[in-house]
């Protein structure tokens, strides 16, 4: 690439392209114009642009000046309609057709993504009252919403092991309650065996001389138990 | 307008600082719902509530390069740009890591290089644990140290083209910067000085044996 500026090549336009007559085709485009205007002389681009001029409280003077941009202090449920179905009309009021409807510029939005680029747009933001410029923080306000933060956390962080009152005394009625079962169970338990035995001796004494219980403890056969 | 950079910022290596986050990259953050719906007219002081809120460090994962909440943050901070002393309250608060971190890029993108040299070595005495997302989706454990210590030695992160930074040879040669005086440097001289002793014991021992034999 060089650096010295080149010259329009001087050349002749040999290509068999078309072009096009920019004159006619601008007078085409001033009578579809006028053939949309109402009787007033209105297009659709003056409607859109009277309507939105009415719904701006700055042009209508209910406000001398347009406050910062805050953000929405409503939390925007976009699923609240979702899988529903729902009978609509075309002379039905926009509220209740399809679609995300917008009170503030009485419109219909027919996707999430629009919708959300309509409520963060100038037009709407201007018909709040509100300008697109942002505050500008200082430093002091940065450094107490720090403090402030780390407040809520430690906070936050008790009611988290927030526990309802007598739930105490409910914990050590349990665990007594458990002991008292176990013991219980653990009692039941020695008394079945200590039956057990008791049976096993009679059965094997059935079948025993009785002097040779008294040589060799219990058993003859099997060994004797220790 | 909703994505437009304030008025009032001043250019940031020469172009508008959103253009530092590359076309592709940034219009992904335009489009994802967190920007429209969370990111929507904060300033300096409310982003603090999001990015208490952050979960992990990242660029852009999956097979749709989604980006990470923050991303978009930065994005939004690009955007506002807040004042040099906004960002190193968020750098020095101690409480919050992600908004530490947040505030080191920022400054890493946006500082001039003693600034960021400055404000970053700080950092590598930090040596906590944070989650980072990687290009694949999945969680990655890194610590504080290192993301710092990339963000000084790599050209590329978090999919944003990193700004050059001169070597720090560069800027102490020039006088602008001291030496860099590492906190382990006490250790590893104590270390040095352990093993010198040990060294010159054993010449001595050594030399002892000599002179007896």
């Amino acid at each position: 690439m060089s650096l010295v500026p080149k010259k329009p090549a001087a050349g002749v336009d040999n290509t068999a392209r078309r072009t096009w007559d920019k004159d006619e085709f601008r007078e085409k485009a001033r009578e579809r114009e006028k053939q949309e205007e109402d009787k007033d002389g209105e297009g659709p681009m003056d409607a859109r642009k009277r309507k939105r001029l009415e719904r701006d409280p700055l042009h209508q003077g209910m406000i001398v000046e347009r406050s910062q941009l805050k953000q929405r202090d409503y939390q925007i449920d976009l699923a609240a309609r979702l899988g529903k179905t729902q009978v609509v009309g075309l002379n039905m009021p926009l509220s209740q057709q399809a679609g995300y409807y917008c009170s503030v510029c009485d419109c219909i939005l027919r996707d999430s993504q629009s919708y959300l680029d309509h409520i963060n747009g100038k037009w709407h933001n201007r018909a709040l009252g509100m300008t697109m410029r942002v505050e500008r923080s200082t430093v002091d306000q940065v450094r107490k919403k720090l403090e402030e933060v780390k407040e809520a956390k430690k906070a936050g962080n008790k009611d988290e092991d927030y526990l309802p009152d007598g739930i105490d005394k409910r914990i050590l009625e349990a665990q007594q309650a458990e002991e008292r079962e176990r013991e219980e169970r653990k009692q039941r338990k020695l008394e079945k065996k200590a039956k057990e035995r008791e049976k096993e001796r009679e059965e094997e004494a059935d079948g025993m001389d009785p002097d040779m219980m008294a040589l060799m403890g219990f058993g003859g056969f099997g060994g004797g138990k220790k | 307008m909703a994505n437009r950079t304030d008025k009032s910022a001043a250019t940031v290596h020469g172009t508008n600082p959103q253009n530092l986050v590359e076309y592709i990259v940034r219009q992904k953050i335009y489009q994802t719902v967190y920007w429209k719906e969370s990111c929507f007219a904060l300033t300096a002081e409310s982003l603090i509530d999001k990015a208490v809120d952050l979960k992990a460090a990242g660029g852009t994962y999956g097979g749709q390069r989604k980006p990470t909440n923050f991303m978009c943050l930065i994005l939004k901070m690009l955007q506002i740009q807040p004042d040099k002393e906004i960002i190193v309250e968020y750098i020095k608060n101690e409480d919050f890591k992600y908004v530490r971190l947040l505030g080191a890029f920022y400054m890493r993108l946006v500082g001039r290089p003693l600034e960021v040299y400055q404000y970053l070595e700080p950092l590598y005495n930090d040596y906590r644990k944070v989650r980072v997302m990687t290009q694949e989706g999945k969680y990655m454990l890194s610590h504080m140290d290192e993301v710092v210590d990339d963000m000084l030695n790599k050209d590329f992160m978090y999919d944003i083209a990193l700004p050059r930074l001169p070597a720090r040879l560069a800027l102490e040669k020039a006088g602008t910067l001291d030496a860099r005086i590492s906190v382990l440097d006490e250790e590893f001289d104590e270390g040095a000085i352990e093993a010198e002793a040990a060294d010159a014991a054993q010449q001595v021992a050594a030399l002892n044996e000599e002179l007896r034999g």
